[in-house]
């Protein structure tokens, strides 16, 4: 092997070494960079056998990406159940705030309220003012009923306006997925930018819907959302939209509808939105609100004490006056909304005596107050029907939130260990640059060596 | 939504405002006094603190309507020991009409007392309490007699009926009143009759009609008695009653504290743990190194 043979060696190695540096550097310029994953330079050996004159030296080979598939498919995993927890934490917490358990105010007090005026009017059955009290206080629960459908309507209004701004991010993420799928198949397959920006829209992605992930063997990835409906294959991208739901023939025929998950081709993949911040709003948009104003199924527990309330109440009052104190309008899923005192109902028609007594309408009236009355529709008095809805509500937000913390905690464990596997470690990356660096200045003082024999042997020859 | 990639950072982060949220949540109920300010705080408590609120204030409310009929019954207790007191001045004018030395003139004389006492009663008979008829029953508006002073005091409602009912606390129902017939013009002995005839007679001089009428006052004089008894037993009865309802609410409220409001030792016992742990939290992250490898490049 002649000098100058050892000259392009030398000379080769500094370029080699000039990548491996590169790589090192790249690594450290993206420590922060959500998605990026350490790359490592992968240095070969060139043959080396003098008697065959393989000359040796070393080859720069393909950067090999730190990215191990498990860890990314348990961050996900946990993202998305972290997703479901968070969305139901903070639903649930905005809908329980319209459930006063104060005891002053909201639906309870105001029937409170009625159930005292009831009782003192059965005390003083022909005082005006005490029959004036009763429309006062039935004007109040009326009002309460309606302010607390109200509040859930816009509770509802919020959620679904979530749903769409929740679908418009899957669309947004798998759109940028497509389009790097799109740059791999143009050959950008090794590129640890793109790498990067593709799980970072994975794990992003994952926190809306859950999703399965599958590397093809053009390097493209397939999403799957919940195992089964193809968000991303390939080239192609199948967006999502929020369609509100009402059955053919629905019971309830104004009821709120409820929300469904679609392909563009009105494909219903409901059943496939399993996890992620979709899984959580959809379950309490059509579990949660559902049991409370309503669907096409079922009237919800505001809107069945609304009616049994006012049933039971128009049916001790109308055989005495004439007229019911309390009016509906709609289906059942209005009740609570629509509830309001008789408008040709007055002290004068207001009547307290029943065929047996002078203040038998107003004694019975007061009885519903009693804690041992329970109503016959919903088999509880009033208060606890309220309370159990309250209380179902304050459950549900409770375990989400208790789930939230404890999710978080996972996530964080799978985020660690995943950083272990693949995050940037800055002292090794200053280990590698001193070791490169060392490398560097050795392989520089070989061609300085080579160039000074070089020199030598010129002068040599130029002395014969 | 990872916003970086350093997981131990977001954790301590989040570890953070989860003590942050705690310190929020602690400084509230102390504020408040109450633990259970949304469903969530204790959703087991719910349905006993909604309960108990609700019996509270219908026991208040029975509370009212006893007190309310309470001041009645007071009033028509004392109106009936006035209407007492005034036969017993009617027998006594009768005993001085009945004697055999009362000339003409002595009776007229007293048949003019008579009939103011005779007034009185039927004024006894129309007791108010706030613009209502005491012993209306049913009918608290319209005065239960009319005496023009020289016919006899006429019924104004034919049969009166007294159906008004008061509640304890635990659902117990009395009739709180009785009525001007019942008290004042009862079959068994008619106060306003027997003061009638007793005015009659004196007015007429006729002696042994006084002394009839003598005979039929101290009767119903005897049933007027009857009828304040009954009245004794129904403030015995309301007194029970508003002490029992007392008893309860102390007793509802009592509960109520137990279930939602805050054991302030241990909230600010928690809110100084909180505090302490937030404190060593951020000083634990103080403390770790900041320093890498390329810290000691040259």
């Amino acid at each position: 092997m002649g000098l100058f043979t050892s000259l392009n060696l030398a000379a080769n190695s500094l370029e080699v070494i000039q990548q491996s540096i590169g790589v090192v550097q790249n690594n450290v310029t993206n420590a922060s960079t959500p998605g990026y994953v350490q790359q490592t330079p992968t240095l070969i050996a060139a043959e080396f056998d003098p008697a065959t004159g393989a000359s040796g030296g070393v080859q720069f080979g393909p950067v090999q990406s730190s990215r191990d598939q498990f860890a990314e498919q348990a961050v996900r995993y946990q993202n998305a159940l972290l997703g479901t927890a968070t969305s139901a934490a903070s639903s649930l917490n905005s809908l329980q705030q319209d459930f006063s358990v104060s005891g002053t105010s909201g639906i309870p007090s105001a029937l409170s309220g009625l159930f005292s005026a009831f009782s003192a009017w059965a005390t003083t059955p022909n005082d005006s003012t005490a029959q004036q009290q009763v429309i006062a206080s039935a004007q109040q629960v009326a009002q309460e009923f309606n302010n607390a459908a109200g509040a859930v309507a816009q509770v509802a209004s919020g959620t679904m306006q979530q749903l769409q701004s929740t679908v418009g991010q899957i669309n947004a993420l798998t759109a940028q997925i497509q389009q790097i799928n799109v740059q791999i198949r143009k050959g950008d397959r090794g590129d640890a930018g793109l790498d990067a920006q593709l799980n970072n829209a994975l794990e992003s992605l994952s926190n809306l819907a859950g999703i399965d992930v599958h590397y093809q063997s053009d390097g493209t990835v397939t999403v799957l959302m919940g195992g089964q409906t193809p968000l991303v294959i390939g080239a192609t991208q199948n967006q999502l939209n929020v369609t509100p739901f009402i059955p053919a023939n629905p019971t309830n025929i104004d009821a709120p509808p409820t929300a469904t998950i679609t392909l563009a081709d009105g494909t219903d993949v409901t059943n496939t939105v399993t996890q992620g911040q979709l899984a959580g709003l959809l379950t309490f948009n059509n579990v949660t609100l559902a049991s409370v104003q309503g669907d096409s199924s079922q009237a919800g527990g505001l809107n069945q004490l609304a009616q049994a309330f006012a049933d039971t109440v128009n049916g001790l009052v109308t055989p005495a006056s004439g007229i019911p104190l309390f009016t509906m309008t709609g289906g059942p899923t209005n009740a609570a909304a629509s509830l309001a005192v008789n408008p040709n109902m007055t002290t004068a028609t207001l009547v307290a005596s029943s065929a047996t007594a002078i203040n038998g309408t107003a004694d019975a009236l007061a009885q519903l107050g009693s804690p041992t009355y329970t109503d016959a529709t919903l088999g509880s008095g009033y208060t606890d029907f309220y309370s159990g809805i309250a209380s179902t509500i304050g459950q549900q937000e409770s375990t989400a939130s208790a789930n939230q913390t404890a999710q978080q905690g996972l996530l964080t464990q799978a985020q660690n260990i995943r950083s272990q596997v693949s995050g940037i470690s800055l002292d090794q990356a200053a280990t590698q640059m001193i070791e490169f660096q060392s490398a560097y200045s050795a392989s520089a003082q070989t061609v300085v060596t080579i160039n000074n024999m070089l020199t030598a042997l010129i002068q040599m020859t130029q002395n014969i | 939504m990872i916003k970086g990639i350093y997981a131990n950072s977001e954790a301590f982060a989040t570890g953070l405002d989860q003590i942050q949220n705690r310190i929020a949540v602690t400084n509230q109920q102390i504020t408040s006094g109450i633990d259970v300010n949304q469903p969530s705080d204790n959703p087991n408590a719910i349905e006993p603190i909604l309960a108990a609120q609700s019996e509270i204030a219908r026991i208040t409310q029975v509370q009212t309507n006893l007190n309310g009929v309470k001041t009645v019954a007071s009033a028509a207790d004392s109106a009936l020991q006035a209407a007492n007191s005034v036969i017993n001045q009617l027998i006594s004018i009768g005993a001085q009409g009945a004697t055999a030395t009362a000339t003409q003139g002595t009776r007229t004389s007293l048949a003019q007392e008579a009939e103011e006492l005779e007034q009185q009663l039927v004024s006894l008979a129309n007791t108010t309490v706030q613009g209502n008829y005491i012993f209306g029953g049913d009918n608290p508006d319209t005065a239960p007699y009319s005496f023009d002073g020289t016919n006899p005091p006429t019924a104004n409602v034919a049969t009166p009926t007294n159906t008004g009912t008061v509640r304890d606390a635990e659902g117990n129902a009395i009739i709180p009143s009785l009525t001007a017939q019942q008290l004042f013009d009862s079959p068994a002995g008619s106060v306003l009759q027997a003061a009638d005839a007793m005015r009659q007679a004196l007015q007429n001089n006729q002696p042994a009609n006084v002394d009839t009428a003598l005979t039929d006052l101290k009767t119903a004089g005897t049933q007027l008695n009857l009828g304040a008894e009954s009245y004794g037993a129904i403030e015995n009865w309301l007194t029970n009653a508003s002490t029992d309802a007392s008893q309860r609410i102390t007793s509802l409220q009592s509960q109520l504290s137990g279930l939602r409001d805050t054991d302030v030792v241990q909230a600010a016992s928690q809110l100084t743990l909180d505090e302490t742990a937030y404190q060593a939290a951020i000083q634990a992250q103080a403390t770790l190194p900041t320093k890498n490898l390329f810290s000691y490049l040259g």
